[in-house]
């Protein structure tokens, strides 16, 4: 886990010593990262907003705790990640229900092209959209690891887990994006299911 | 249909976690079996859309709104240190008050269980004030019968009022006890 630069100590410092200025600087660094992550975990820009501004607000009265020697950006990202869990989990888990209407994916298997830029663009909603359907520990995994870049072992520290915890939940949450995207490229999938059901 | 071993092997070959040895016996085998390619090609699929997913940016005004609520935070927080450093001004001062009448009672609870003449007295008191009690209860119970033969429909308004007033109640309980984030 990496340390935080000195200016961002140095805006700490200020913040804890009660200068709001310090503060701003951090929250103008940092927003768009907590504002990703709370979109990416709860699909609703009203209450990602919302959950960003919480998620400051309890950085601030918990400044105190904040160990230098870990990254300031992921300590925050633990803050927001763990409120966002929270929240799904107080507004009940959604999972995917077969009723459910599918977002329109269009799979291909070459190399994508610079003139396939647009429809990149709607499979990234759509998978927004899926991502929305997965359980929020597994949700929290695939944000961190894709939007962030988080290694196995920084992600189960942000989420209070262990290493294999974290692998385990990745794989089933890819393996589940994977069969949602099947279900759709084939569309007699689902009537099928629900038939045979 | 690929086995547990073979998943996680596509798991980690997305991840670029197999030895170059590892990949290529992988990659042998995909190339040998079309339906397990087919999966390890879906796999792949929904990592490179995860992969190439923008970041979201945060709104124009994320940033003083946060700073706005922070101050509103504190200033509340000041606000309420000063309340609380007045009440327990208050009650010190309140207490510092009662001291002397304290001291005065427990006075006069040594001397009567020492003298029977200020027993006597004390007892005489407190039974006078209970006769009073009971007069003004028995008085408040006399207008009351007198008030339900003038107007004889008083019960049924007064039944009429309980619901009401126990909607009232919850409400009011209701909004007291919603937390303000959630308001």
């Amino acid at each position: 886990m990496s340390t935080s630069d000195p200016i961002i100590l140095e805006w700490v410092s200020a913040a804890l010593a009660g200068d709001q200025d310090g503060f701003a600087e951090l929250v103008y660094t940092y927003q768009d990262a907590v504002y990703n992550l709370c979109y990416r975990m709860l699909y609703d820009r009203g209450e990602a907003e919302d959950a960003a501004q919480e998620a400051f607000l309890r950085a601030y009265l918990n400044l105190q705790r904040y160990d230098p020697a870990r990254s300031f950006k992921t300590w925050l990202l633990t803050i927001a990640s763990n409120y966002c869990i929270d929240r799904i989990r107080r507004r009940r888990m959604q999972w995917l229900s077969l009723d459910d209407p599918l977002p329109n994916l269009t799979l291909r298997e070459d190399e994508p092209e610079p003139e396939d830029v647009a429809i990149t663009n709607e499979q990234s909603k759509a998978i927004q959209s899926m991502l929305h359907k997965l359980p929020p520990d597994y949700r929290a995994a695939v944000v961190l690891r894709y939007w962030y870049d988080y290694s196995y072992v920084e992600i189960a520290d942000i989420l209070d887990t262990t290493e294999s915890a974290i692998k385990s939940r990745l794989f089933r949450a890819r393996q589940m994006l994977a069969d949602y995207v099947d279900m759709k490229a084939a569309p007699g999938a689902s009537k099928l299911l629900l038939e045979n059901a | 249909m690929a086995n547990e071993r073979q998943k996680r092997l596509m798991q980690e070959a997305l991840d670029d976690a197999l030895t170059l040895e590892a990949r290529q016996a992988l990659f042998q085998q995909l190339d040998a079996e079309p339906q397990e390619a087919e999966i390890y090609n879906r796999l792949k699929q929904v990592d490179r859309l995860l992969r190439s997913a923008p970041t979201e940016r945060a709104p124009e005004k994320l940033a003083l709104k946060i700073m706005a609520r922070l101050a509103e935070g504190l200033q509340s927080q000041a606000v309420s240190k000063t309340a609380g450093m007045a009440l327990a001004l208050a009650l010190a001062l309140m207490a510092l008050l009662l001291l002397p009448l304290l001291a005065a009672i427990g006075a006069l609870i040594l001397s009567a269980l020492g003298n029977a003449a200020v027993l006597s007295d004390l007892l005489r008191i407190l039974s006078n004030l209970l006769v009073t009690l009971m007069t003004g209860l028995e008085r408040l119970v006399q207008a009351a019968q007198q008030w339900l033969q003038d107007y004889p429909q008083t019960p049924l308004a007064v039944l009429a009022l309980i619901p009401l007033a126990i909607v009232w109640l919850a409400r009011a309980t209701g909004q007291r006890a919603t937390p303000p984030d959630e308001a």
